[in-house]
């Protein structure tokens, strides 16, 4: 029999290699033989299993029927567990009402609430909208329930059966409360396996997902159906938030940010296959098992065993298919936007510069006579703070806004950065140190590229999701890289033409200065970009990488520059944040930190440099309106549901705030007939969206065929491209 | 940006736990504060008030209190500080005030935000004349509190009497007066050092059990944090506590994680086990403890950590853990009239960061009340609070130990245990003493970051 290689047997093989180098370099002192290790590693790890598998059963279960995956998901069962404890403890509900009520009452509630305001408009929205959305709801949760249920008291939910022993297996013991985890685990994974795909119900999730209107001229009911998959989604968050909070304990933090592990044991299913979840979670539970009970990976590498997950989300996002490319329809995502000419884009940058310049040296009258008006050192700081941002989000308008390719990296990226250029230039005032920074940075961008290669959407997303929190917990912590005993400022001032830019009070303004030029610049030099071929390119691939790819587009170089242009950037950005930080801790760069930067972003418009700008601007809101209105602790309780209200915003304006500003600011310029002809075509296209299912579904039956309702219909049947055509004006009926 | 609360709450008190809080029993209080109250309130009726610095006008004194309360992740997490030193502010001020004038409280939301850490000291080097009461987590860049210049353009640095100084560039800023003091020495931060570390602790672990053999569990969310636990585990050797195992705690461990050191314990027999982490993962470990039928340990220990309210919620299943602190609990504060004056602030809702934001503010009141006395109402300055501040004689009117000068180790300690959902005094046995020995300090010699290293 041949043997035949592939690249996908030489990838297992490397990556074996590379984890049983790893595996012998940290084995500790515990024997793999005694069976009691062998049972602590098996009991531990299916436990964990359990816990893992029940949350990303749901989550795979929720992409499943609605197409949308949801980072709210654990949030969710967080907040649903947390009202099960007020309504069994506080409220002396019996336990099986509890759960009723929680499971079968709030949670569906929730989820067709969901659905209702939100979900239903991110059926067409582009992928980093639909995840920014669910990462704003994620944010939201998890402050509504730090608001309702207030850290300070104290809450406990007991284990089921907490009185009985369990069974002991060798020398340790499963409690009832984690065999019945692991037993609805598996139960919920084969229940919901046999709903999706046995049940009529099932069938129409599933089939709402693949064609909303096609499985509504078939009988199903779209909307009916998608707030049920909504509802059940929920369900599944609460009953695992129920069963998890007893292990984590009543804890936000810990039982919203599961979620990660989640994403890992879902990937290995491909987010496909709910049994493959379970079976995902088992995975993850033995690897972390494993590695507390027979590694020890030194202080060198102390946090490895938390990057575990991630980790195995990369592995299993690597072995995943070769995303193919698709071919027949063309889904144009967008009209082809006029361009910015050189002189306007020059004249912005301009502008930019003279709104943060008058701000900073305080020629804003309006401003006068508050702290925030006065330009204080604090708010200087804090402008250079928000402006090191904008940075990192100009770094991602040409990586997803132009060439679709969705990464949470960045944040990542410029942590390595800002860490970097503590050791480069920074320890000492030189600007060589920046450039040099970039240079690292342009190939680790690359480098994230490879899995872009063969990964697109969802999935690179959730691969940049992993690298982003392998940097955090292995890259950045290594003492070589930021040493943990030096704990004072790193970075001496930065000496530039004479001036001398750092975060010390009398260099603020400089800083601020030098920061908003230099973004200018960079919104300048992307505006250009936007204009050549290189954008072309990102863009056609972003449209269709099979047509772009047989007009002669090469793909792979198309995507390596992207990545490493916005690497460069970011790195960019590293350098400043560093800078105006001062000091660096190595927990300053959590991956999770990183997503309400693209969330702001996509809310205003990611494809627009000067979203950038606006999210800067949108950074400084919340604390200078705070401050302008005296510090009230209503607006503290209302910045934690302020993710939220992007959120909802970003689902009803999906383009972002920057473009539909810019639309109707530039509808009012007189040479601007472009901008009136871009409003007129999307409100038709909006009235088009807006008929009623159900009146689709009664046509020729209750209501005559209108040229206008055929019109409606092959939009929502694809039949033509709604953004091709011209809107619609006779209203004659056919008869 | 911030981390998680739990992480935050372990880095907090793993300080705690090798920090203290100074002197010797409450008796002694009423010599060294009481005398120059009566003179600063005898002062003030000669003197025509004027605005003598930054923060002292003829009518008020602005102090600034910054404390993490309003990061996203953690909303309200020292918000307890914030609420004390209003409650303080209050009550000095229906009781005379302080250096003749009334006193006010500016709060500075540092916001977990090493950033907004420094911003809060410039705002306060520009409103006030001191910063009283804080406890900002990550307080790196503290250089403006030596370079702040005063109303007359001299930099005579800003006076910051910090409720809990938890980054060790506070702890050594010459201008911080520590209510929880620091083990570091401050004359280097690197190598092998000096360190001191209480363990009093210990001493009343081994009346309990004539051999220990104890596991550490050590917050392991931050590399500071492990090799804070060091030099508190060496002390503990050093009294002859056998340390069979230091195992890290993750603040996010679900407590089937727990299971793991139950096994470490099994394998090493041990009867003690020492939580330097927080009451999350004190709760947990005792859960998984009697899930999993171990019954050697005799003795659970915590630090200040597990001295809330969310621990006791916890009822039984935390029953008979030893939880130490270095000043006179909340349950007895009828006992002293210091405590008694918080706890009713407090409305009945005390809580550590904010007892010690209310010492802080004592302090201050102390060092003003001293300053006044010997310079009268108008001597009062940045540089006359940072002299005093140096050789300043204090005790919160005996609810903490007596202590002299800016940082101080304490000596003291109330051993308290769970008993029926409540804290209960172990010793001494009689209330309203702190039980105070010299013997209680120990000084390790060590170098954290290597001795991290044996820490599993």
């Amino acid at each position: 029999m041949r043997f035949k290689l592939n690249s996908r047997l030489i990838s297992a093989a490397v990556v074996g290699l590379i984890l049983a180098f790893v595996i012998n370099k940290s084995w500790g002192s515990a024997s793999f033989f005694d069976s009691k290790n062998i049972s602590t590693f098996l009991v531990v790890g299916v436990a964990l299993g359990g816990i893992y598998a029940i949350t990303a059963g749901g989550l795979v279960v929720t992409y499943a029927t609605t197409g949308i995956f949801n980072f709210a998901h654990a949030a969710i069962g967080c907040f649903l567990a947390f009202f099960y404890w007020q309504v069994t403890v506080q409220w002396h509900v019996p336990t099986l009402l509890g759960i009723f009520i929680t499971l079968g009452i709030v949670a569906p509630l929730i989820g067709i609430g969901l659905d209702r305001l939100i979900m239903r408009r991110l059926r067409d929205a582009a992928l980093v909208v639909q995840l920014m959305v669910t990462v704003g709801l994620m944010l939201t949760f998890m402050g509504v329930t730090l608001t309702v249920w207030s850290p300070k008291t104290g809450r406990t939910l007991d284990h089921f059966y907490q009185q009985s022993k369990g069974i002991e297996i060798g020398s340790v013991v499963a409690t009832w409360h984690r065999i019945i985890t692991v037993i609805i685990a598996l139960v919920v994974a084969v229940a919901l396996r046999w709903l999706l795909y046995r049940t009529r119900l099932g069938i129409s999730m599933r089939a709402v997902v693949d064609s909303r209107s096609l499985a509504g001229l078939t009988g199903a009911k779209p909307s009916i159906i998608s707030g049920a998959s909504w509802a059940l989604g929920c369900m599944t968050a609460g009953l695992a938030g129920i069963l998890i909070a007893p292990e984590t304990g009543l804890v936000v933090e810990n039982l919203a940010l599961i979620i990660i592990v989640a994403a890992a044991a879902a990937a290995i299913a491909q987010l496909k296959s709910i049994p493959m979840a379970f079976a995902g979670g088992l995975i993850i539970g033995l690897a972390t098992s494993f590695s507390t009970t027979f590694l020890s990976f030194g202080t060198d590498w102390n946090y490895a065993g938390e990057a575990i997950p991630s980790v195995i989300l990369f592995i299993a996002l690597l072995f995943l298919p070769q995303a193919r490319l698709e071919t027949g329809k063309v889904r144009l995502t967008k009209r082809t936007e006029r361009l910015t000419k050189p002189w306007e884009a020059g004249l912005g940058g301009v502008v930019l510069i003279v709104i943060v310049g008058a701000w900073a040296n305080g020629w804003i009258p309006w401003f006068t006579g508050t702290t925030f008006g006065e330009r204080s050192a604090v708010w200087l700081g804090r402008g250079a703070g928000f402006l090191v941002f904008g940075l990192i989000m100009l770094s991602l308008v040409p990586l997803i806004g132009w060439a679709g390719q969705v990464s949470f990296a960045n944040f990542a990226i410029a942590g390595i950065g800002a860490v970097l250029f503590s050791h480069f230039g920074g320890q000492n005032g030189d600007p060589i140190g920046i450039v040099l920074v970039m240079l690292v940075c342009a190939p680790l961008g690359l480098a994230i590229a490879l899995p872009a290669l063969r990964l697109k959407g969802l999935y690179l997303a959730l691969a940049t999701m992993a690298f982003a929190e392998f940097t955090d917990k292995v890259i950045i912590r290594h003492p070589s890289m930021l040493d943990p005993s030096n704990s004072g400022v790193l970075y001496k001032p930065l000496k530039i033409l004479g001036f001398s830019i750092s975060t010390d009070t009398m260099d603020r303004k400089a800083f601020v200065m030098f920061l908003i030029i230099t973004f200018a610049s960079l919104f300048f030099m992307l505006e250009m970009l936007r204009r050549s071929r290189w954008a072309r390119r990102w863009i056609a691939m972003s449209d269709s990488p099979a047509a772009s790819a047989t007009i002669g587009v090469n793909l792979t170089t198309t995507k390596m520059v992207v990545f490493m242009l916005s690497g460069a950037m970011a790195g960019f950005a590293g350098c400043m944040l560093g800078l105006q930080t001062g000091a660096l801790r190595v927990d300053s760069f959590p991956m999770f930190v990183g997503l309400p930067i693209v969330l702001l972003l996509a809310a205003q418009g990611v494809r627009y440099p000067i979203a950038a700008f606006m999210g800067a601007i949108g950074l400084a809101s919340f604390p200078a309106i705070s401050e302008l209105f005296g510090n009230p602790t209503w607006l503290t309780q209302l910045a934690l549901v302020g993710p939220g209200i992007a959120a909802i915003v970003m689902a009803y304006r999906p383009e972002g705030g920057v473009f539909y500003a810019g639309r109707d600011l530039a509808g009012l310029l007189p040479w601007r007939q472009d901008a009136r002809e871009e409003k007129v075509l999307l409100e038709a296209k909006i009235r088009a969206e807006n008929i009623g299912k159900d009146e689709i579904n009664d046509l020729g039956l209750t209501r005559p065929f209108t040229a206008e309702k055929v019109s409606q219909l092959d939009r929502i049947l694809d039949v033509t491209d709604a953004l091709d055509e011209h809107p619609t004006t006779p209203r004659k009926v056919m008869s | 940006m911030k981390r998680y609360r739990l992480i935050l709450l372990s880095a907090v008190l793993s300080v705690g736990l090798v920090a203290g809080a100074c002197g010797r029993s409450g008796s002694d209080s009423e010599n060294s504060t009481a005398d120059p109250a009566k003179a600063a309130s005898a002062a003030c009726s000669k003197t025509t008030l004027e605005a003598t610095d930054i923060g002292v006008s003829a009518d008020t004194i602005t102090v600034e209190v910054m404390a993490d309360t309003g990061s996203a992740l953690a909303p309200g997490l020292f918000q307890g500080n914030v609420d004390a030193m209003n409650a303080y502010a209050k009550y000095v001020n229906a009781n005379g005030g302080i250096g003749c004038r009334q006193l006010k409280v500016e709060a500075w939301d540092s916001k977990l935000d090493p950033t907004e850490s420094k911003n809060g000291i410039i705002n306060a080097c520009k409103t006030a004349v001191a910063m009283v009461g804080g406890n900002a987590l990550f307080n790196p860049d503290t250089s403006v509190l030596n370079t702040c210049v005063d109303k007359a353009g001299v930099a005579t640095g800003l006076p910051d009497y910090a409720a809990l100084a938890n980054d060790i560039n506070e702890q050594c800023a010459p201008t911080a007066f520590i209510i929880q003091a620091v083990a570091e020495s401050c004359t280097t931060l690197t190598g092998v050092r000096d360190l001191k570390a209480f363990v009093g602790t210990f001493e009343f672990y081994k009346t309990l059990a004539p051999s220990i053999n104890a596991l550490f569990l050590v917050p392991g969310d931050l590399p500071t944090t492990i090799q804070s636990a060091t030099y508190q585990i060496a002390a503990a050797k050093q009294v002859g506590i056998n340390v069979t195992d230091a195992m890290k705690v993750s603040g996010r461990a679900e407590q089937a994680a727990f299971t793991t050191y139950v096994q470490a314990i099994k394998a090493s027999n041990d009867n003690m086990v020492y939580n330097g982490s927080n009451d999350v993962a004190m709760t947990k470990m005792r859960k998984e403890a009697a899930a999993q039928g171990l019954d050697s340990v005799k003795i659970w220990g915590c630090s200040l950590a597990c001295y809330t309210e969310n621990f006791k919620a916890q009822g039984t299943a935390v029953e008979g853990t030893y939880v130490w602190m270095q000043f006179l609990p909340f349950e007895e504060a009828s006992s002293n009239a210091a405590n008694q004056a918080y706890v009713t602030a407090s409305n009945g809702k005390p809580d550590a960061f904010g007892a010690q934001a209310w010492q802080a503010g004592m302090a201050f009141k102390a060092t003003i009340d001293s300053i006044v006395a010997t310079k009268g109402a108008n001597g009062i300055t940045r540089a006359a609070i940072l002299e005093t501040m140096k050789t300043l004689k204090f005790d919160a009117d005996g609810w903490i130990g007596a202590r002299v000068g800016q940082k101080v180790f304490s000596e003291c300690m109330v051993m308290m245990q769970m008993q029926g959902g409540k804290f209960i005094r172990v010793t001494p046995k009689e209330v309203g003493k702190l039980d105070c020995n010299p013997k209680y300090i120990a000084t390790v010699k060590i170098d954290p970051q290597e001795a991290a290293k044996s820490v599993k």
